[in-house]
């Protein structure tokens, strides 16, 4: 099994290609920030990239995919970026109907909308964690 | 400056952004598809083009905005705006009524609005002009 060493105690954890596969455990995180509209990845664990697909629509893509597509997902949004107004997420969300895209074992969507629900926007930060 | 992978999609522009896990080249060969490059993220439009986001095009490489979309979106966003405040009036008590332009100001206030997006010339008017209050 692939391991990886943290800090000097000796202790081992699983790296995430062996962390994906494993029951019980979370199987990636992120927390990405928008400023205008550039996305900045704050810090994440087995996620390989963030895609903006449009204001306020994501594409969130894992490092090592995961063994099934029917993983928890928490997401938690906060104002959005540049103003005061609530953000409200929406899991496997798009911005165009049927709204929901499936999620698979490689990605996942989602959808970020205003507390009126007239518009897509784009959170200050976004914070995710990927159980199984 | 950093280097993010764009592609065009469902006529927008997508602009994927590597965390560092993988190399970018991995990262454009998994979470990309066909014709996706990678560009210097600085190519991208900046300022008040850049709150436009979904008005950008991507052609030969290069990302631009398309003005009228950005001023349908602007519209689009007061119009909005402005259905928000009038469903929100029929909820007010009448001591906030009462402290609100009369429907007749208001509705003036709106054409100007209207009328100020569909002169402008850049993405920096857009900007300027506020949402209905």
């Amino acid at each position: 099994m692939a391991t990886t060493s943290i800090g000097s105690s000796g202790v081992t954890f699983p790296d995430s290609s062996t962390q994906a596969s494993s029951s019980g455990v979370a199987k990636a995180w992120a927390r990405f920030s928008v400023s205008g509209t550039t996305v900045s990845i704050n810090k994440q664990y087995n996620i390989s990239s963030v895609t903006r697909n449009a204001a306020g629509y994501y594409t969130i893509s894992f490092t090592n995919s995961l063994p099934d597509a029917n993983y928890g997902c928490t997401v938690t949004t906060g104002i959005q970026a540049g103003a005061s107004t609530t953000s409200y997420p929406q899991l496997f969300g798009t911005n165009a109907s049927p709204y929901y895209l499936a999620p698979t074992t490689s990605s996942f969507t989602l959808a970020i909308i205003n507390a009126s629900d007239t518009a897509f926007i784009d959170s200050t930060y976004t914070s995710i964690v990927i159980n199984d | 400056m950093s280097q993010v992978i764009i592609y065009e999609q469902n006529g927008q522009v997508a602009v994927c952004v590597p965390t560092g896990e993988l190399p970018i080249n991995e990262v454009l060969a998994k979470d990309c598809p066909a014709g996706a490059i990678i560009v210097d993220d600085s190519t991208l439009p900046q300022g008040a083009d850049a709150q436009f986001f979904d008005a950008w095009e991507l052609a030969d490489g290069k990302v631009t905005v398309n003005f009228e979309k950005a001023k349908a979106i602007k519209l689009a966003q007061y119009n909005a705006n402005a259905i928000q405040i009038a469903q929100a009036r029929q909820l007010n008590t009448l001591a906030e009524i009462a402290n609100i332009p009369d429907d007749a100001t208001w509705s003036a206030s709106l054409i100007t609005g209207r009328n100020a997006i569909a002169a402008t010339t850049t993405t920096a008017q857009l900007v300027e002009i506020a949402n209905p209050t």
